[in-house]
């Protein structure tokens, strides 16, 4: 086992168990924190992977921006105790037992998968802005054109979504 | 305009009308709506004229395809040739006076639009059912105009006292026609599994020409199953007894429907298939017996009613019965021949009967008549012209028509001719005994009625002195050979002219003399029955006596020889007994438990269902994994 | 591709020109842009021209055949839709424009080449709708629809984006070429990441086009929008879902037939059932008329489930009878304009307004496939090319027609009754020009066109 398997093995580890605190946590703050750092972690298997813009983006555009809005969002709604809505023991139980059978299936599924052998080494610069840049406006220009198409769809639609309407006002 | 364009006009004019009628019918003025039904009729007759003048040669007008299968193709197409439009003359003709009549007949009747509506239904599935060049369009008009006489039947439903007698004469008759229409359809089945095709000249082709026959045996199904349809729809032994009952219904359709055109579709209906009857002479010998004694039965019967129409329905059954033994021996022009005059002297009788009711405010009972020669003297010498003619009088239209049927009896075998005279007295005599009950000696009914007897208006008139001229003149369409050596038997001729298949069996088979002795013969017995008629019910006076009085063959008569009530026990009765058990058996314990268990486990799954939607996302997307979980077991399983 | 442009672009220009505050001019920018659009989708293909080079769409037979339906009925929601959209006037041309950017979502769904633009597609097809069910802000329902729909379809997303994944994973590419190349030479050896990729994305398509077990957000969302949204969810939507699901299953994963018809031929099975009998106890309109897409949808998966040339004719038609119908009908209920929505409303409708009433039997009609309408020609298609591979299932979808027809008649004699005399009468509803037009054509298609389908 190379230090770079075993850097990947640990850091995977901490990435889930990371993951599983946002959701057992019992505070909402506590679990935006386990999330950003999920993010952090995330962010350090990308640069493993060699793909350092991608990790980097993920930690401007997520963890910071994302998550600071989660925070200031749950802090403005107040959370506590008393008004937390409530999920009932039956609802519990289910959603374990669910997510513990579809865990359980998925790896007996996928328990004995075969692996494709790399076919090609990768480029020490292919997670590089320039490389990634360059794929981007010229093979990939259309995807990457549609992606505004969505944002924009987004965009609109959450105005609208957000905006007061005036004759409520009045 | 060509053949081939005027062919389907005929038909599409009474359409319209029906379908202007039967929409807008009740909005238009009742005038309106009379004159439209009756200029559909004539229009079409005008055009059966036109298309009369123009034809020599069978005309096929393929309209749309119906079915298109691999080995089953039917289309919807017109046949034109002598015989169907000899038969669409005859129909659109008197059909058109009928309408006439019924303009006036009808007038103080509530269902007037309705009544015309069905009327002119009636003239497009009858014209479907003689014009059509295949038998599935003559299926297809069969069973046109037996809805249609249903429902004519039954046209007084809603009466408040005889509404529901009418309605189950209308069921009586429908059901009696079904199970000749079973026959029928069966027939066509074998017809079609046998030679492949329903169309009329194909199988003529098939059968004259390639002499490609069945089996003998299944030649007698086919003509068996053929003849099982024309007994129910023309009336014959064992399916009779429908007609008399169907007199329930106004009396224009009684003229129209059940004495000139519908009961002659199974004469229609073996005299087009007779190129299958010439090969079963097994079914020619059971038609000529079930004619000979559907003929004798019916004028039995006939000898001891009362009621004037059903007088008239026993005669016509009777007189179907003669044509059946013509078509039994072959004689198929001749039979054709009588169909024509006895359209015009039955039409005749029954507008005749029709304007007599009339006359008496409703009365049909002949007891209650009498007299009436003086105050309705139209209508009497219409009405006797009839009665002549129905006799076979010397020189009227029924005299030639009978007289050529009789001949062809007599050479045939000499016991049927006697059988056939004997019927053909009985007919003389309870026809005159008729006549004279109701015009001769003085009038037995309420002052209220003598007071209202009167002559219908002109429009009934009109119809009744037309019908009386072709009753008297109708004969010179086929005059036997014995006085005019060139001209005579014109009809016959006309129709063997482009009719495929159809054989002539020349009634020149004699020579003069007999002829001339069996029409002496003929004579005598018209005679003898009018005179011994005038003598007991005209001159003394006799009037008929009621029926609890009556014994021996009267009471029997009187009793239409109990057929009714044999059925009923034979028939209705089992069947009441099988269905009652069926009720309480299969169908509450079984049938019931089976489709209401169903039909209340889909409703319970349905609130099964309804409660899983919760409304809660939760259990949504739990649902969703339970989805996903479920697929990935399956592939656990799978691979 | 100059479709898509030209869409997306009259959307943005409605988006824009409704600072006018004139909605008409709005309306007529889409209507513009949507023929425009159409048109230039059928001669590109005609053609075969393109003024650039891209790579991950790619607009063939396929892809303009149910491009064009998807413009038509898009167009034909917009101008049903008008009169309700004309009520605020100031928010005119953003419904319209995310009614546009869906349906641009959609044709990218029809043409995508590649996974990515695949899943993007998906997006911006879903994302405007997440929106446009919650743009009747009055109405808490309306709200809460939005809102169940975005968390479940979130949901469906990732699990689509897991799929994805793991078929990567498995096969290494993500164009489907290369996909349906490498399942085809690896026959038999098969690494389990591509059947697990391949449930999980089944399991997204099952989500997006309502089928058993991953139905349940759909009645509660058709309830909760406004009714155009509806509309245009039961067709356009639906139209893009398949016609993906087509691409992918019938053509991608083709060499895997073996392996996910039976799977999908108990979900359909399933779907059917649960469609139906939910229907079965419906008192509001829209509620129904989702269980009834639900049905629908098992109906149409059995052009999946089947291979077969005509296949994606079969699906094609299906889609065109059953879009035509649920817009006549939401139409039908614009005009009735319920505020509870309920099926009662529609009683005696035939009496009050004889034409609107005719539409609305028609297209229920046309659901319940009685002939000669259009529905019953798509059913027939349709069950006619699976009779032979699959008996037992055409079968089980002959029986649901079977109850189908109960709850679809039972509004017919609604429509056609009598309104209690104890209670006030219903007015007669008035019916704009542009909804009239709408129902004409509706009516005009459900009566001729199954013979056209046939053809």
């Amino acid at each position: 086992m190379s230090s770079l398997e075993i850097i990947a093995t640990v850091l995977g580890g901490l990435t889930i168990g990371s993951a599983l605190m946002v959701v057992l946590s019992p505070h909402p703050v506590r679990s935006v924190l386990y999330l950003i750092l999920t993010f952090f972690l995330i962010s350090g298997n990308y640069i493993l992977m060699n793909a350092q813009f991608i990790a980097v983006v993920n930690i401007i555009v997520y963890a910071g921006a994302i998550m600071v809005l989660f925070l200031f969002v749950l802090m403005l709604l107040n959370l506590s105790k008393d008004n937390e809505p409530k999920s009932s023991i039956k609802m519990k139980i289910a959603a374990t037992f669910a997510g513990g059978a579809l865990l359980t299936v998925l790896i007996a599924a996928l328990k004995d998968s075969v692996i494709l052998p790399k076919t090609e080494m990768l480029e020490n610069q292919q997670g590089m802005v320039e490389n990634l840049g360059q794929l981007l406006f010229t093979k990939y220009v259309l995807p990457f054109e549609m992606s505004s198409i969505l944002f924009i769809a987004a965009m609109v639609g959450a105005v609208l979504l957000a905006k007061r309407e005036k004759q409520i006002i009045e | 305009m060509s053949v081939q364009q005027l062919v389907p006009l005929i038909l599409l004019f009474p359409l319209i009308g029906g379908i202007i009628n039967g929409i807008f019918g009740k909005k238009l003025p009742k005038a309106l709506v009379g004159s439209l039904a009756t200029l559909a009729s004539t229009l079409s007759f005008a055009t059966a004229l036109m298309v009369f003048f123009q034809l020599n040669e069978p005309v096929k007008i393929h309209l749309f395809r119906m079915i298109d299968l691999e080995d089953l193709r039917l289309s919807a197409s017109l046949l034109a040739d002598n015989l169907s439009l000899w038969m669409v003359l005859i129909i659109t003709g008197i059909g058109s006076l009928i309408h006439l009549f019924s303009m006036g007949y009808m007038k103080h009747d509530a269902g007037y639009s309705k009544f015309f509506t069905y009327l002119n239904l009636f003239i497009f599935a009858m014209l479907i059912l003689v014009l059509g060049s295949n038998y599935f369009m003559l299926f297809f008009g069969w069973e046109g105009v037996g809805i249609c006489s249903y429902f004519l039947i039954g046209f007084h439903y809603s009466d408040a006292e005889k509404g529901m007698l009418n309605g189950i004469a209308a069921r009586k008759a429908f059901i009696m026609n079904r199970i000749g229409d079973l026959g029928l359809l069966i027939g066509l089945f074998l017809i079609l599994s046998q030679f492949g095709t329903l169309e009329y000249q194909e199988l003529a082709n098939i059968v004259t020409v390639d002499k490609i026959l069945g089996t003998p045996w299944m030649m007698f199904g086919i003509t068996m199953c053929l003849f099982i349809g024309a007994t129910g729809k023309s009336a014959q032994i064992p399916l009779f007894t429908w007609l008399p009952d169907a007199m329930a219904g106004p009396t224009p359709v009684s003229a129209l429907i059940h004495a000139a055109t519908m009961v002659t579709a199974g004469i229609f209906l073996v005299v087009r298939s007779n190129f299958f009857f010439e090969h079963a002479p097994m079914t020619q010998e059971i038609m000529l017996y079930i004619g000979l004694a559907t003929s004798l039965v019916a004028a039995f019967i006939a000898m001891r009613q009362n009621d004037i129409k059903k007088v008239l329905a026993y005669s016509t059954v009777s007189q179907l019965g003669l044509l059946f033994v013509a078509l039994g021996m072959g004689a198929y022009t001749a039979a054709i021949f009588h169909v024509t005059t006895h359209a015009f002297f039955k039409a005749l009788l029954f507008l005749g009967s029709g304007s007599v009711i009339h006359a008496m405010s409703d009365e049909q009972d002949i007891r209650k008549m009498g007299g009436l020669r003086k105050k309705i003297p139209l209508t009497h010498l219409t009405f006797l012209i009839g009665t002549l003619a129905i006799t076979g009088f010397p020189l009227l239209s029924g005299f030639f028509s009978k007289d050529e049927i009789v001949g062809h009896a007599f050479s045939h075998n000499v016991v049927i001719y006697g059988i056939l005279m004997f019927s053909i007295l009985l007919t003389a005599i309870y026809m005159f005994r008729m006549y004279f009950v109701v015009f001769f000696g003085t009038f037995r009914g309420t002052h209220e009625q003598e007071h209202h007897v009167h002559e219908g208006p002109a429009s009934m008139t009109l119809p009744l002195v037309i019908l009386a001229i072709l009753s008297v003149f109708g004969g010179l369409l086929n005059l036997p050979g014995i006085w005019l050596k060139g001209q005579a038997h014109w009809l016959s001729h006309h129709l063997e002219h482009n009719t495929g298949g159809l054989n002539l069996i020349e009634a020149e088979h004699a020579d003069n003399g007999i002829t001339l002795m069996l029409m002496i013969i003929a004579v005598a017995v018209c005679l003898g029955a009018l005179v011994v008629c005038y003598l007991v019910y005209g001159k003394k006076q006799n009037v008929p006596v009621e029926d609890a009085e009556l014994s021996g063959w009267q009471k029997i008569s009187a009793n239409k020889l109990y057929i009714d009530e044999i059925y009923n026990f034979l028939f209705v009765r089992p069947t009441e007994w099988l269905s009652v058990v069926g009720h309480k058996f299969i169908e509450i314990m079984f049938l019931n438990g089976i489709i209401l268990g169903f039909a209340k486990g889909i409703g319970a799954s349905g609130e099964l269902v309804k409660k899983w939607q919760t409304g809660r996302v939760n259990w949504y997307i739990l649902w969703m994994v339970g989805g996903i979980v479920g697929l990935i077991v399956y592939y656990l399983v799978k691979i | 591709m100059v479709a898509l442009i030209v869409i997306f672009i009259s959307g943005l220009l409605s988006l824009f020109l409704a600072f006018a505050k004139k909605p008409w001019l709005v309306l007529l920018t889409a209507s513009a842009g949507l023929i425009a659009g159409g048109i230039s989708l059928f001669t590109q293909f005609y053609y075969q021209y393109d003024f650039i080079h891209y790579e991950g769409l790619k607009f063939d037979g396929f892809a303009v055949a149910f491009g064009l339906i998807a413009i038509l009925f898009t167009l034909l929601v917009v101008l049903t839709g008008y009169s309700s959209f004309k009520d605020k006037p100031q928010h005119t041309g953003d419904y319209i424009a995310l009614l546009l950017f869906s349906l641009t979502g959609a044709l990218c769904m029809l043409s995508f080449t590649d996974m990515f633009m695949f899943f993007l597609g998906l997006e911006i097809l879903s994302i405007p709708i997440y929106v446009m069910a919650g743009s009747n802000k009055d109405d808490v329902r309306s709200s809460e629809a939005s809102l169940k729909y975005f968390m479940t379809g979130a949901f469906a997303t990732g699990v689509l984006l897991f799929g994805i994944a793991w078929i990567y994973g498995g096969t290494a590419s993500f164009k489907l070429d290369e996909i349906t190349a490498f399942i085809y030479n690896a026959e038999g050896t098969h690494s389990s990441l591509i059947y697990i990729g391949l449930l999980m994305i089944l399991s997204a398509f099952l989500f997006k086009v309502g089928a058993a077990p991953f139905h349940f957000w759909s009645p509660d969302v058709y309830d909760g929008s406004p009714h155009i949204v509806t509309g245009f969810m039961a067709a356009v939507v639906k139209l893009g879902a398949f016609g993906a699901f087509m691409k992918i299953f019938s053509v991608t994963f083709a060499g895997l037939h073996d392996f996910w018809a039976p799977a999908l031929s108990v979900l359909a099975i399933l779907t059917m059932f649960v469609g139906n009998l939910s229907a079965l106890k419906q008192i509001r309109f829209k509620r129904l008329l989702a269980y009834s897409s639900i049905t629908h949808v098992g109906y149409a998966l059995l052009t999946i489930i089947v291979q077969s040339p005509d296949s994606a004719f079969n699906l094609w038609a299906y889609i065109f009878s059953y879009g035509f119908s649920t817009i006549g009908l939401i139409t039908v209920a614009i005009i009735i304009h319920d505020e509870e929505d309920r099926i009662e409303a529609f009683r005696g409708l035939v009496r009050r307004n004889p034409f609107t009433g005719f539409v609305a039997i028609l297209g229920l009609l046309s659901l319940a496939g009685v002939p000669p309408l259009m529905g019953f020609f798509g059913k027939f298609l349709v069950f006619s090319e699976a009779i032979t591979q699959y008996p037992w299932l055409v079968a089980i979808a002959i029986i649901n027609s079977g109850i189908g027809i109960f709850y679809y008649l039972r509004m017919v004699i609604l429509v056609l009754q009598k309104e209690d005399d104890d209670k006030p009468k219903t007015p007669r509803h008035k019916v704009p020009v542009l909804q009239m037009i709408v129902l004409a054509i509706c009516a005009l298609a459900l009566l001729f066109g199954g013979n056209m389908l046939i053809f």
